[in-house]
């Protein structure tokens, strides 16, 4: 078995479709994650996130730690969507889902795929704040060497 | 020459989104430099990005051929 569905795609996800990729008949525990752009960050009020990627590159990460993730968990499925654009406050921007015999394992695959996203996808965020100004967000404790053949 | 893509805050520094480099092949350590010394303004970002050839992360000791596709991969912040 391997990630049945890994895209990116520029409007609303639709989380329902994700879930209903990761069902199956083996699945006795299915974990649905859905990051969404939060209006708070300290004293920071942010209006919208803007997302970019190098697509194909991104593209081909997510599947491949989709795989990983299907592979190091025994997930029975894994599904990941990133949109891209503009993501106003309360939208979705990831969308994750891990299905899985028993639910630690989806739980714990889950998470992982999160942190991978965050440490290897190409996609970067550009907050947009109350007032008009725009930051691109590049961490500083990102580290892409890890992520070398 | 390669022509090299740049993303986010790496294009926003830049004030460009390509730039091309005039090579003759070489390691993409040696890239690094070049792409440092033809815009300056990249260097402090660029020194904590990975670079991309041919749609693959590749390490500085990897070959880059002339002609060859690379993208500046600056930290990132998906998710």
């Amino acid at each position: 078995m391997s990630a049945v569905l890994c895209r990116l795609v520029h409007d609303r996800i639709d989380t329902t479709a994700v879930l209903a990729a990761v069902a199956g008949d083996a699945a006795g525990a299915t974990v649905l994650f859905v990051g969404t752009t939060r209006a708070v960050t300290g004293d920071i009020i942010t209006r919208s996130l803007d997302y970019e990627a190098h697509e194909p590159l991104a593209e081909a990460q997510l599947r491949h730690a989709a795989d990983e993730a299907v592979t190091a968990f025994g997930l029975t499925a894994c599904a990941v969507v990133h949109r891209l654009g503009r993501v106003p406050v309360g939208e979705a921007s990831v969308a994750v889902a891990a299905s899985a015999p028993h639910r630690r394992a989806a739980f714990a695959a889950a998470e992982w795929l999160m942190e991978r996203i965050k440490q290897v996808v190409p996609i970067w965020k550009r907050e947009e704040a109350a007032d008009g100004s725009r930051t691109w967000v590049h961490p500083d404790d990102v580290s892409l060497a890890e992520s070398h053949p | 020459m390669v022509c090299v893509s740049l993303f986010a805050g790496m294009a926003e520094a830049a004030g460009t989104r390509r730039l091309d480099v005039a090579w003759q092949g070489g390691s993409v350590g040696e890239l690094r430099a070049a792409l440092g010394r033809q815009c300056p303004a990249i260097v402090p970002l660029l020194a904590r990005s990975a670079i991309a050839v041919a749609g693959r992360y590749a390490p500085d000791t990897a070959p880059v051929s002339a002609g060859a596709e690379v993208a500046v991969i600056p930290p990132v912040s998906g998710g």
